[in-house]
Order: structure tokens, then sequence, then C-alpha cells
């Protein structure tokens, strides 16, 4: 009998919890026990079926965040595409090769002054630097012998490389 | 038990005790025993056909729910919390006894239904408390002294304080055994552990309870 051998087992090993009454003794509401029933029914499932809305707050969310990154991945495509076929603002500094070709050389350079040539040649040999230096050219220099010897033809091959 | 192989139902055994004349306490409680089962095989197979299934349970429920109630409430402590454990154990009795399959007693069956659901349910409530295993068993032995019955002089509420200092698998272990009376085989299939590892948790809980007692 399994009631006999607990209390010898526990004679063994704990004889003072064979001395005590093992009838519960926490307080319980009156009529607990008659009136329990447990509620079961179509009612109950759909109730457990609707109290798991997690699934679909989920999707929600996930929904949300791709619409976000979509949105956002358009507008730095959108903003990429625009920066690079944005117009030029001032159509003046685009250089038509063409056009500087057809410049009468001889007759332009006739119309500046000695001074604005000589302030070119300056801002030119500081932007080339020391070895490639164009100091040894004066106005002088230039107008006497280098442009009256240079043919239309060659300036205009020289400004087409 | 050889001897039960020629038993096929309850008046039948009745009648072979009868004949025999027998009245020993260890053949009345084989009896009992032996009746229970053959109730808990009727009702499994009730609850299989769909006009019997409601009053089936209903039956089961009567015939457990109190014996569940207890094995929840001393583990979980609180009315309300057992309360709502029981009502979460019998739903899945219910969506599950369908598939219930008789090669385990159907009392263990719904102790291991219960006893999951408990240790679930404390589960929960640990997360949400954060708190260490000390504060644990503060608060469940603050609600037992919370109780309008509690005595701290009487012996079996000091019992009680000293079970919720036991961790909780010993505390399965010490109830199953001391007020379920339940043989360490079943005790066994419920918590899915060895006997032997069973028996040595038994020993070493009641001593530590006993000597609650004591020094309390």
């Amino acid at each position: 009998m399994e009631n006999k051998e607990i209390i010898e087992e526990l004679e063994q090993v704990a004889p003072l919890l064979n001395t005590i009454a093992k009838a519960p003794v926490q307080s319980v509401p009156d009529g607990y026990f008659d009136q329990f029933q447990v509620q079961i029914g179509p009612d109950h499932s759909k109730t457990e079926i609707d109290a798991a809305p997690i699934v679909k707050m989920n999707t929600r969310g996930k929904w949300f965040s791709l619409a976000a990154a979509a949105v956002v991945i358009g507008i730095l495509v959108i903003g990429g595409f625009n920066l690079v076929n944005q117009p030029v603002s001032d159509p003046g500094m685009v250089i038509n090769m063409e056009q500087i070709a057809k410049i009468d050389i001889n007759q332009s350079v006739q119309a500046l002054s000695n001074d604005a040539i000589d302030e070119y040649l300056k801002t030119a040999n500081a932007l080339a630097g020391p070895e490639n230096s164009l100091h040894q050219y004066t106005v002088d220099a230039i107008s006497e012998t280098t442009v009256a010897e240079i043919s239309d033809e060659e300036l205009q091959l020289y400004l087409s490389e | 038990m050889g001897l039960f192989k020629y038993i096929v139902d309850a008046n039948e055994y009745t009648n072979f005790f009868a004949r025999l004349n027998l009245s020993s306490p260890i053949l009345s409680n084989l009896k009992d025993n032996r009746y229970i089962l053959n109730q808990d095989s009727q009702l499994v197979k009730q609850f299989k056909i769909p006009s019997q299934k409601n009053a089936a349970f209903t039956q089961l429920v009567k015939q457990y729910q109190e014996k569940l109630y207890w094995h929840i409430r001393r583990m979980v402590v609180e009315h309300e919390d057992a309360n709502d454990v029981l009502q979460n154990s019998f739903i899945k009795v219910w969506n599950a006894l369908d598939n219930f399959r008789e090669d385990s007693q159907l009392y263990t069956w719904l102790y291991r239904i219960a006893t999951n659901e408990s240790l679930s349910f404390l589960e929960q409530k640990k997360r949400k408390q954060t708190s260490s295993f000390d504060d644990v068993a503060e608060v469940y032995g603050n609600t037992v002294k919370a109780d309008s019955n509690f005595n701290a002089n009487q012996l079996e509420w000091k019992l009680q304080l000293a079970i919720q200092q036991l961790p909780e698998k010993q505390k399965l272990v010490f109830n199953l055994r001391y007020f379920d009376e339940m043989t360490y085989e079943q005790i066994s299939k419920i918590l899915d552990t060895s006997e032997g590892a069973l028996k040595a948790s038994y020993h070493h809980a009641a001593k530590k309870v006993e000597e609650f007692i004591k020094t309390h």
C-alpha cells in the first residue's frame, strides 16, 4: 500500500512530517468547487484566437518598415538623379571649343593692353610653377616675335589640341 | 499483477473479491484504483463520442477539479492564480483528450498538464517580477502568511511556509509524493524524471522542510 510506504519512508527521512495533518489549510471561496465551471465552447475558442493579434501587429509593423525604407530609398534615388542632371546655372561657363577656334588671335591680342597681358603672364607663371614658367616671355617679346611669326592655322591647331 | 488479467470491469472485480470474501486494506485499495482506472477509461471513450462529449467532460471535471486545484494551488500559492491555471489546464484537456492514448493513465496525464500549466504560469510571473529566487521564496511566504486562515503556531502552516523555501522542482516532487501520495513511477511519468532522481529529490526536500519547521 503506497500510503504505508510513504509513512515508512518519511519515518526514516523526516519523521516530524508524519505528525502533520495533510488536509489543506488555505482558504478557498465558499462554494468554489460546487460552482466551478470550465469556460469552453465556440465563444472561448474565438476569444483565444482574437486574443492573439500580436501577429497582425507584427505584420503591420513589417509593412510600415518596408514602406518607410522604400520612401527613403526613393528620396535618395531622385535626389541623386537630380544632382547628376542639374542644369548649369551660368550658360556662359560652358567652354565651346569651336567658338574659341574661330577667334582671330592676332586681332584679339592687338586689342589687349600691355598691362592685361603682363597680368595674364604673372598668373600663368604662378599656376604653371617654376619648371614650366613663362617668365622668359615678355609683352614686348611676344608682340615683336612670337605672335607675328605664328600663323592663324598654327594657333588654331594648338588651341584645338 | 497477473491477478488483474482476469478482471474485465469493476463489477466483475467486485464480484470476484466478494466470492473470495477478502476485505483487507490492500485489496480495498487495489479495488479503488481498479475502479478509478475503469471509470477513467469509460470517460475517455465517452468523450470521443460527440453526443456524450459534454457529459463525459463535466464528469471528468467533477472528478478531478479538487485534486488538480490543490496540486496547482500548492505551486502558485494564490487562489486567483490557481483558478486561472486550473481553467487553462481543463481547456488543454478539452482540446487534447480526443487524441489521448490510453497507454498512460488519465490521472497522470491530467497531472502532467496541470503541472506544465503551473510551471508556465510561474515562469511568466517570474519574468514580470524579474526577481531572484530568494525574493520569489519570500513573496510566496508572504502570500501564505496573508491567508485569512493563517496561524503561525500551527504546524500545518509552518509546513506551508517551509514548502515555499524549496526550489520549484523539489517543491513539485515533495507535493506529489507527500500530499498526493503518488508512487515514484507515477511522478516519473508526470515529470519525465528517473525514479532514482525523484527519490533523492524527495528525501532532500523532506529533510529541508523538517529542518525549517524545527527552527521556525
